[in-house]
């Protein structure tokens, strides 16, 4: 690493701060304060002395602890100032800043999920944000709250702490991860804004921590704010430039949540896979523009006509794709087939040419059980679809064999007591709908050799992490690449308090763990969870 | 010397080996044997129990160890099993009952034996299943101890266990009692008893260093956050022994109600102090220190130098610093550490 | 000229009896404490530990050169230990076998930045694996240096406090380094070294890297090693920890306070018997700094290791040992019988000259005077025969007895005809394993003069199935 490297990292972490603050239109004043003050420091440190005085004397001009919004327009001679200290080795920088200023986002509809059961405060909240035209729903209780967070893919959560059925920071805790894919701020509110509960909800990954009562106004320029830029990272990150429609990585996101959600609450969806016929012939034909002037077309339709709790995506090439929540395969067939028909009427005319219509084919495939299978008997459909002459809709149909009535229940472990403790707790488990078959294993090497899988069962195994002969991590290993994933869960059953291990268990391909010592009917519980997703 | 002597010598030692070997030999037999039935019994037995243990009312168990040859033994090792893999044993009625009704006579007999081991081992389980009755007795026992040995520390452990708060104040009475053990103590102790204590053992008038700094380092690793300000306190002390354990303790709280509290042992005499004050900077991400780490990476020992270089990763901008420090600390042992620090940055990110 | 033999007969006899006196003094002293601790229970006295979060991280060391039969058996029980926080570091010092790609291979490995610190000079690192099953195991790769250099090296790159060393070749219970951390952790560091005790595996069913089923090997060679390890840790390392004299923690399995070490120096690259040379670098340390900190060996925690099955390997490895022994009592000769040095130069240093390292020399004397006697009148018949019977008290009725006495404190052998075949064989000691021992041991001596050190080239066939 050459010696002036870092002032290029440097030069680098300001643009990122810069462009961040460009993407939004205002910028709080103690912010602009911290990055000077930081940015002081640093520049200190490694001898940017210049550098550090500008920062010192622009200090003045900002209070530390103000919360007003300053516009960005009005920073810019303070920021193009800042970067001229490194234009002489980062030339580009400049222009970056310039580039952005001049980009300005769609703007999109985004409404507020607010999930309070003071149910007065949650419509005062409504109304001042509907007047400067943010729409919001309510939720008055925890499940409504995760049923619409799922369903209607809200662009901001705001949740109060104290729930009637749920902790608030359970809540946040289960739509964290989703939530973080989709950029998504989450906001807590409470009454009791002790030190403990905001650093809980910071630690849990709630993006901010309001106390009541609310300050409205600053409370609607906040809203606004966060939206913006939601919105502003997720157009970046999760929509086709070309077409705006959902890119592949949206997909696979909104794929696993709603799948997630339909095992929770056996709510169905609907996965629509539409691919337009002969394409290639367009592109052929009439040139890559013409191809790139359809998809547009196409998606622009789709996007009107969608409903608006539906997601639109461009799966790829010409292949796109909708996930249709709380919808059956017979409501998607009417959705398809009103697009049908709105897309024959449009046509296309290119220049030097006849104008000519497109027409598409689609597999329709609704959530059953896994993601594997209802991706591939879309796929299946819609292959379907173009064989049986395109420009149709078929619909994936279950077969008898798509029910599996068996789950066999696999014990790994060298102590005797445990494996009796435990199946001795699974024999009072007779659930309706299918039979359970307890197996026993006293070490990783003997289940291994043995041959205990057959494809068409589900199993749930409980490994034992620490055996001699063969170390659980190792008997997961195995189960992990020689067999499917989708029919056998896997649990361990772990003595190491040591959290690396597992993590370690959970990247080698776990389901789930279970903490020695732990309660035996727990363990009962954990396993009707885990495979309650091989039975719906 | 006479050869015959020599004779006489070996003759007798081999033939005392010889008796020995049959002694050791029969005895070999006779414990292998035991040790047999006592497996045999275990394992068939452990079925029964679990059904035992997950319903009571299926009294198989109950009826079969009593015919048992080794029921105490073998009930010991299930109940010892039982409790080490499942939680909340320690509260479970069954086992208090079970321990109570076929171990209680047992383990007062085995208090008082000769070997060591076997009062070693009794006091073990006693602590394992949690047997209330056997509280009068131990604490006869502790009364008239003399010595903190090894069978004296497990019995203030077993009875901490048993929520003796006692305990604390007989370890008091040996000066040199460990640290080590008082955290034993406390650990063991039921909530509220513990925390009574540890305000007890913070409070002025307690003259006893090594509670004291066992009271200050189990508030950290149990995260009691709510003795945050007594341990604040200990700052200021005079003594640097409790004052690098406030500090390692505000360390693992992960948190300080004010950073200018941390200020002066940057500039300790003491390389803990200033260790444990440039870790708690970078765990807690204070950036006011950020210039005062860049030159304790230049301190005279290793470990300052170690963990100023650490707080500094702990910041986002930790890989600009350490590489300006890598290239321009006046001090050579400051750049290497830097250049260290750095690398490893680079080599998480891969 | 006969009566130079008459008195050298009698010195030798004199020295037999001593020394036999002083095994059996020495065994008294530690008899107390094993048998203390026969019945305890292991797991209960351990399990504390295990969930201590002030129980001491330990990373654990395994030199190897040329393993690659054994070292990821090695290293698979390192996994299986139970102990909160521990790393593995496996040292390839130059093997010209696949001693690396078997670790690569078996573990995911990729190679990694990592910045080394040198607390002690080593030869080239080359590059640094990290498992991408197991983070915490590590592999060094690394110019050949020799085994103490291959340490040294892991040394640099470990990251906890403590270390432990362990021969690629060896396995180690699932218990045995807790308990072997057990005394410093109980000590509050005053204890910096413990060094457990080693048994050997052959003729035990060992699968996959658990200890199965202990038995006893067909090959005679490897009994008597057997009874020749009881005899040195029951006798020997057992009394003189509790003296805090040990002076050997063998180089198969320690425990070693990572500082202190590096405060030493380290391994010393210069002598074949680096293991023990460190112990007493660190006993000389303690003692110049008139530290109360201890080094201390304890019984209990076992470690299995392959010994040789062939007389040509053992042979080279005896000579090894003795000019181990040899190296490491000249390095530190200023500590002989110098009361500065306390029990340590006025005992130990003593003990381990005259009764480990000459008693070779006297041993042999005695075979010489004997056979000398009985067919050359050398000396007088019932003076060669007096000889005789001490040699045989001292060779066979001696070992004997260490059969005895570990069946009386820790019998881990299960079975009667195991304690009995023992027993016999170790009868037979004087009459033909102990002058092969005598022979060796007297060619390690004239070793030290020649050539320079290096790795044990031992034949692994591998101890795991």
């Amino acid at each position: 690493m050459s010696p002036i490297n870092y002032k290029a990292l440097l030069a680098t972490r300001i643009e990122q701060d810069f462009s961040k603050w460009l993407g939004q239109q205002h910028v709080q004043e103690r912010e602009v304060y911290r990055f000077l003050h930081t940015m002081k420091g640093t520049a200190g440190t490694i001898g940017l002395m210049e550098l550090s005085e500008f920062c010192g004397t622009q200090l003045e001009f900002f209070a530390e602890d103000s919360t007003a919004l300053l516009p960005v327009d009005s920073l810019k001679t303070f920021m193009s100032t800042l970067t001229a200290f490194f234009t002489l080795e980062n030339p580009h920088l400049k222009s970056a800043v310039e580039e952005s200023t001049n980009e300005g986002y769609p703007a999109k509809e985004s409404f507020v999920l607010i999930i309070d059961a003071d149910a007065e405060f949650a419509s005062s909240i409504k109304e001042a944000l509907e007047d400067q035209a943010i729409p919001v729903v309510i939720a008055l209780n925890g499940k409504k709250g995760m049923e619409f967070f799922y369903t209607l893919q809200p662009q901001m959560v705001i949740l109060d702490l104290h729930l009637p059925d749920v902790d608030g920071f359970k809540l946040v805790t289960r739509i964290y991860e989703a939530a973080k894919s989709r950029y998504l701020p989450i906001a807590m509110i409470s009454a009791d804004d002790r030190i403990e509960n905001r650093i809980r909800a910071m630690e849990l990954g709630a993006t901010d921590f309001l106390s009541k009562p609310l300050d409205m106004q600053f409370f609607v320029p906040y809203i606004s704010n966060r939206l913006r830029n939601q919105e502003a990272i997720s157009q970046g990150t999760l929509y086709d430039e070309l077409t705006g429609a959902g890119n592949r990585k949206y997909f696979n996101n909104v794929f696993s949540q709603m799948t997630a959600l339909s095992e929770r609450t056996r709510i169905p969806f609907t996965l629509v896979l539409l691919d337009l016929d002969h394409f290639k012939k367009v592109n052929d034909n009439y040139g890559h523009p013409a191809g790139d002037e359809v998809l547009q077309t196409f998606s622009q339709l789709l996007l009107e006509m969608k409903r608006k709790s539906d997601y639109f995506f461009r799966y790829g090439g010409e292949e796109f794709a909708l996930i249709l929540p709380d919808t059956n395969a017979q409501t998607a067939i009417g959705l398809v087939d009103q697009i049908r028909s709105a897309f024959a009427e449009t046509t296309f005319s290119i220049a030097a040419f006849d104008p000519f219509q497109v027409k598409f084919s689609a597999g329709i495939s609704e959530y059953r059980m896994k993601q594997d299978t209802l991706v591939s008997t879309a796929d299946q459909a819609l292959y379907q679809a173009k064989k049986n002459g395109r420009n149709q809709t078929i619909v994936y149909e279950l077969t008898d064999s798509d029910l599996r009535r068996q789950l066999t229940i696999i014990i790994i472990d060298d102590d005797s007591l445990v494996r009796s403790l435990v199946s001795k707790q699974f024999s009072s488990w007779k659930p309706d709908d299918f039979d359970i078959y307890l197996v026993e294993y006293a070490d990783g090497a003997s289940f291994v050799e043995s041959s205990w899988y057959k494809p068409d069962e589900n199993y749930m195994i409980l490994l034992d992490g620490v055996m001699p002969k063969m170390d659980g991590l190792e008997v997961l290993h195995h189960v992990r690449s020689n067999y499917p994933h989708e029919n056998i869960v896997i649990s361990m059953l772990t003595s190491r308090n040591n959290e690396s291990d597992i993590v370690l268990a959970l990247k080698s391909g776990a389901d789930d763990y279970i903490v020695k010592p732990f309660y035996a009917q727990e363990i009962v519980a954990r396993v009707q969870r885990l495979t309650m997703r091989m039975f719906n | 010397m006479n050869i015959y002597a020599f004779w006489i010598l070996n003759a007798i030692l081999f033939l005392g080996q010889l008796i020995l070997l049959l002694f050791l030999a029969w005895r070999k037999q006779k414990l292998t044997a035991k040790e047999r039935t006592i497996t045999e019994q275990y394992d068939a037995l452990t079925d029964v129990f679990s059904s035992y243990m997950m319903d009571p009312s299926d009294e198989r168990f109950i009826q079969e160890i009593h015919s048992a040859s080794h029921k105490g033994v073998v009930l010991e090792r299930l109940l010892n099993g039982y409790v080490s893999v499942t939680k909340g044993s320690v509260t479970s009625p069954l086992v208090a009952k079970l321990s109570e009704d076929f171990l209680t006579a047992r383990y007062a007999k085995q208090l008082m034996r000769k070997s060591w081991a076997i009062r070693m081992n009794t006091l073990y389980f006693i602590e394992d299943f949690h047997m209330q009755s056997l509280t009068p007795l131990l604490k006869e026992k502790l009364r008239k101890t003399v010595r903190l040995d090894q069978e004296t520390q497990q019995l203030i452990r077993t009875l901490a266990s048993l929520n003796e708060p006692i305990t604390i104040s007989v370890l008091a009475q040996y000066p040199d009692a460990p640290v080590r053990l008082y955290i034993d103590v406390f650990k063991r102790l039921e909530e509220h008893s513990s925390l009574e204590e540890l305000n007890a053992a913070l409070s002025e008038e307690t003259n006893n260093k090594a509670l004291k700094h066992a009271a200050i380092s189990y508030i950290g690793m149990a995260g009691l956050i709510a003795f945050l300000p007594r341990i604040e306190k200990e700052l200021q002390t005079q003594d640097v022994e409790i004052r690098i354990q406030a500090l390692k303790s505000i360390f693992h709280l992960q948190y300080i109600s004010d950073p200018i509290l941390l200020t002066p042992f940057f500039q300790s005499l003491s390389w803990q102090e200033r260790m444990f004050a440039s870790q708690i900077a970078g765990r807690l991400q204070l950036s006011r220190f950020k210039e005062v780490l860049s030159e304790l990476l230049g301190d005279s020992v290793w470990w300052v130098r170690y963990s100023s270089a650490e707080a500094l990763t702990q910041f986002s901008d930790g890989d600009i610093l350490l590489t300006h420090l890598s290239a321009y600390h006046p001090d050579r042992f400051a750049r290497d550490m830097a250049t260290q620090w750095k690398s490893s940055l680079l080599g998480s990110e891969k | 000229m006969h009566t130079f033999f008459l008195i050298l007969s009698y010195v030798v006899i004199a020295y037999m009896l001593f020394s036999s006196l002083s095994y059996l003094g020495l065994f008294f002293l530690a008899f107390g404490k094993v048998k203390r601790e026969d019945k305890l229970d292991r797991r209960e006295s351990t399990e504390d530990f295990l969930r201590n979060q002030n129980t001491y991280p330990v990373s654990i060391l395994v030199p190897a050169y040329n393993e690659e039969v054994g070292v990821v058996s090695t290293v698979r029980s390192l996994l299986a230990l139970e102990y909160p926080e521990k790393e593995v570091i496996v040292i390839d010092d130059g093997s010209k076998d696949k001693t690396s790609e078997c670790m690569i291979k078996e573990f995911n490995m990729t190679q990694i930045p990592f910045a080394v610190r040198t607390h002690i000079q080593t030869a080239q690192i080359n590059s640094i694996y990290q498992s991408s099953i197991f983070p915490y195991i590590r592999l060094i790769k690394k110019a050949n240096g020799g085994k103490a250099d291959a340490l040294n090296a892991g040394i640099n790159l470990s990251s906890y406090p403590y270390f432990c060393a362990i021969d690629g070749d060896s396995i180690l219970e699932n218990d045995g380094l807790l308990k072997t951390m057990k005394p410093i952790i109980e000590s509050d560091g005053q204890i910096i070294v413990t060094g457990g005790s080693v048994r050997i595996a052959n003729g035990s069913t060992i699968s996959r890297s658990k200890v199965e089923v202990i038995g006893l090997p067909k090959n005679p060679i490897v009994l008597m090693q057997i009874i020749e390890y009881f005899r040195a840790f029951l006798i020997g390392r057992l009394a003189l920890s509790h003296l805090n004299i040990l002076l050997i923690v063998s180089g198969a399995f320690g425990v070693f306070n990572k500082e202190r070490v590096i405060q030493a120096g380290g391994y010393n690259k210069n002598t074949v018997g680096e293991d023990m040379e460190l112990v007493v670098r660190l006993h000389r340390l303690l003692r110049e700094e008139k530290s109360k900190q201890r080094i201390e060996y304890i019984p209990d925690p076992v470690c299995w290791t392959e010994a040789p099955e062939s007389l040509e390997v053992l042979r080279s490895q005896r000579i090894r040992w003795q000019r181990g022994l040899f190296e490491t009592l000249w390095s530190h000769r200023k500590m002989m019988l110098n009361p500065k040095y306390g029990a340590i130069g006025l005992f130990s240093m003593p003990y381990f000259l005259f009764v480990e390292l000459l008693g070779a020399v006297f041993e042999f004397l005695g075979y010489f005077i004997i056979f000398g006697g009985f067919f050359f009148s050398l000396v007088d018949p019932n003076i060669a025969g007096v000889l005789f019977l001490v040699t045989i008290f001292y060779g066979s009725l001696i070992s004997a007895l260490a059969v005895l006495l570990e069946e009386l404190t820790l019998h881990k052998y299960p079975k009667v005809s195991h304690l009995m075949r023992l027993y016999f064989w170790a009868l037979t000691e004087a009459f033909w394993y102990r002058p092969l021992m005598v022979i060796w041991r007297i060619q390690g001596i004239f070793a030290v003069f020649q050539k320079k050190a290096h790795w044990g080239d031992m034949k692994r066939k591998g101890i795991s199935s």
